[in-house]
């Protein structure tokens, strides 16, 4: 799929409550609850992936698994060198035990260094609804470019 | 007034209160800069804790959180009162918005 930063950001969404729409049709109970997580999740992870991409017009992937009681979404990017560094940062603080303390210190600077790109959702979304969050960054040959993929499974009852 | 779009709507059109319902998923804490003015605004006027009906609000992606943090932030340099009212059966909401807490003393959130 290929967002336009500027001119498509709704198709995030758009996107989003797909897949949450189609993974939840058939469920029977929670039916709503899940359905708000697996699009608050999706909808991060996508923004996430454009966020992180070189090129304003680059193409995601994204990938629904759906398995008993659990969903798996995969979102995969190309993105460069710095956005990586800064990803893996990010990944490398999950296992953080106070995520909301590091969460409330991005908010603080982002207001402080008027920065725009802090990976709370992400942090957010390991605090709020999985444990298991994860990326495969993956350098490309010959560039300063890598293959960046999300990983992420909500389980439910 | 109020700002009214396909996607969301904010009403501040009453003293000290504001209703924001929908879905607020717009690109960057930037991008809330506009839409958010009313909130902005309706603190600066608020004479009693200014409430925030997000009830009806089903999205609000974490830029969005980041700017509703950030009005947090100059409430507590105004020592402005604030309460948020939220709506237990919307995950987001439930999960993320009580640690805005440990931003402001007099952030108080009602659940419904």
């Amino acid at each position: 799929m290929i967002i336009n930063h500027t001119e498509d950001w709704e198709k995030c969404s758009i996107v989003s409550n797909f897949f949450a729409d189609y993974h939840t049709s058939s469920l029977h109970s929670n039916k709503n609850e899940i359905k708000s997580i697996i699009s608050t999740i999706t909808n991060e992870l996508i923004e996430n992936a454009i966020k992180h991409s070189y090129k304003e017009n680059n193409e995601i992937n994204i990938y629904l698994k759906n398995l008993p009681n659990e969903v798996i979404i995969i979102t995969e990017n190309i993105g460069a060198k710095d956005k990586v560094q800064n990803l893996r940062h990010t990944i490398n603080q999950l296992n953080n035990t106070d995520l909301e303390s590091l969460i409330l210190k991005r908010i603080k600077n982002n207001l402080i260094y008027n920065q725009e790109n802090s990976e709370i959702g992400l942090l957010n979304i390991a605090k709020n609804f999985t444990n298991n969050l994860g990326a495969r960054i993956t350098p490309i040959e010959n560039t300063q470019l890598s293959n960046i993929e999300l990983i992420t499974s909500i389980q439910y009852e | 007034m109020i700002i009214k779009t396909d996607d969301y709507i904010i009403d501040s059109s009453l003293l000290n209160k504001i209703i924001i319902s929908g879905s607020m998923r717009l690109p960057s804490p930037l991008s809330y800069d506009q839409p958010f003015s009313l909130i902005k605004k309706a603190l600066s006027e608020s004479t009693d804790i200014l409430n925030i009906n997000l009830t009806e609000l089903e999205y609000l992606n974490s830029s969005g959180i980041t700017s509703l943090a950030r009005i947090i932030i100059q409430a507590r340099k105004d020592n402005k009162s604030l309460k948020l009212i939220i709506n237990k059966n919307i995950p987001w909401q439930n999960k993320t918005l009580s640690s805005l807490q440990n931003l402001w003393e007099k952030l108080y959130i009602e659940s419904n």
